[in-house]
């Protein structure tokens, strides 16, 4: 029995040590129901924040055609498509779309002005931007560097494609992106809302890029950072791509 | 509420989330100290469980809202971090209405893995070099929501993540809310 009374009495010894005045815990002096209302007064203040300091922040580029007129800048364009679709890309290295006739397609460049990448005999480059992927947004200065070193000289034809264009992601519109990067003196096309001109050319990641030499057909496709991939210096990798477009 | 209302709150709320961790440690840190502290973390103890269920429930609602509402595509990681944060709402709620030992645990294990998840996307959206391309459809490095400057949505995971850590670890071993909690018990 007096082990059972020796066993109890530490325990409330110890209580009564640390909480000498708590004999009704209840009675705290901060009860949870403050706890309760604070969290609900917060989430209040902070829904109210939301919606007061939401919307007012677009940025203003200022779009002009070709005659130097200010134009509303267009963000989509109806594609059309003539031609065989190619194969969505797997393996760079063995790609069947190598040899492959390349589609035909036209549409609109943001400040209106029509665009078609057609079969004219000359080879080209095009590359395949969104504006919401960070690794594309990595390689636009890149890509307006070399154009406006010359890009491949009057060999190759470069382009510009915007695909996956979309309002619900970031650094929207790409007519503002591309502006705000000095992107000038090669034809950009803006793809459709379902990115009609990406599905043509097979696109399977971004940035993506098609090279297409003299004859109409596809001499390489590939996606992702081309320094990266090529291990150059950007300047370097773009002309390499663009060899491929010359070669034969 | 549209995106961007959405997003702008959904940040803050992160925000108040990360504050709140911070705070509950603090708090924990100074009770020794302060009887107020010691007061503030034994009634943060006493609804932890149910708090920290609230607080997988907004994460679980507004990742479903980016997904379902808003249109971004979940990519790999953000699928890991659902995988630790959707059962977190079963796991806390239930530790909210029993007192199961297993539960605080199993749920510290999991917010551990999806704060170590989310640490690790925020950062590669970051440094996004370290992917060499976008994915087509739902690229891990790619940012669709930033509030505030820093606010993505991994890092509004990882508050999420800190935050239920704090709430289940930080009120405890404060020996005035253990005893708290065993009069509580004690009254069923």
């Amino acid at each position: 029995m007096s082990d059972d009374t020796a066993a109890k009495r530490p325990k409330t010894t110890f209580e009564s040590l640390v909480n000498p005045q708590d004999d009704e815990p209840k009675s705290s002096s901060v009860p949870v129901l403050a706890i309760v209302a604070g969290v609900v007064v917060l989430i209040a203040i902070v829904g109210a924040m939301a919606i007061f300091l939401s919307g007012d922040d677009d940025g203003d580029e200022v779009v002009t055609d070709a005659g130097g007129e200010v134009v509303d800048p267009i963000e989509l364009s109806e594609i059309t498509v003539d031609g065989d679709v190619l194969p969505r890309l797997e393996d760079p290295a063995s790609d069947p779309a190598i040899g492959m006739p390349a589609p035909e397609i036209s549409g609109l460049s943001y400040n209106g002005e029509p665009v078609e990448i057609f079969f004219d005999g000359r080879p080209k480059v095009i590359s395949f931007l969104a504006h919401w992927c960070p690794v594309c947004q990595e390689e636009l200065p890149q890509l307006v560097e070399w154009i406006d070193g010359g890009a491949a000289g009057d060999e190759v034809d470069v382009y510009v494609v915007a695909t996956a264009i979309t309002d619900e992601r970031p650094n929207f519109p790409p007519s503002a992106w591309f502006q705000s990067e000095g992107l000038s003196g090669v034809p950009v096309l803006m793809d459709s809302d379902t990115s009609t001109a990406a599905e043509a050319f097979g696109l399977n990641a971004f940035p993506y890029w098609v090279v297409i030499d003299a004859d109409g057909t596809v001499a390489l496709r590939v996606s992702g950072l081309v320094t990266d991939l090529l291990d150059l210096p950007p300047t370097e990798a773009f002309d390499f791509l663009a060899q491929f477009a010359v070669a034969e | 509420m549209d995106t961007e209302t959405f997003s702008l709150f959904a940040a803050l709320l992160a925000v108040v989330a990360a504050l709140g961790a911070i705070g509950v440690v603090v708090l924990r840190l100074i009770s020794g100290r302060s009887p107020f502290a010691t007061d503030v973390l034994g009634a943060v103890h006493a609804i932890r469980f149910p708090l920290a269920a609230l607080v997988a429930a907004a994460s679980m609602g507004g990742s479903l809202y980016f997904s379902e509402v808003a249109g971004f595509p979940p990519c790999r990681y953000c699928w890991w971090q659902r995988f630790a944060m959707y059962p977190l709402v079963v796991v806390l709620g239930v530790a909210a209405v029993s007192s199961n030992r297993w539960l605080p645990r199993l749920a510290t294990a999991m917010a551990t893995i999806g704060a170590g998840i989310a640490a690790y996307h925020y950062q590669l959206q970051r440094f996004p070099d370290q992917g060499s391309s976008c994915d087509a459809t739902a690229p891990c490095t790619a940012i669709w929501v930033e509030e505030l400057g820093f606010v993505t949505i991994p890092a509004m995971a990882f508050a999420g993540f800190a935050a239920i850590l704090a709430l289940i670890w930080a009120p405890r071993a404060v020996r005035r809310t253990a005893f708290v909690e065993d009069e509580l018990v004690a009254q069923g």
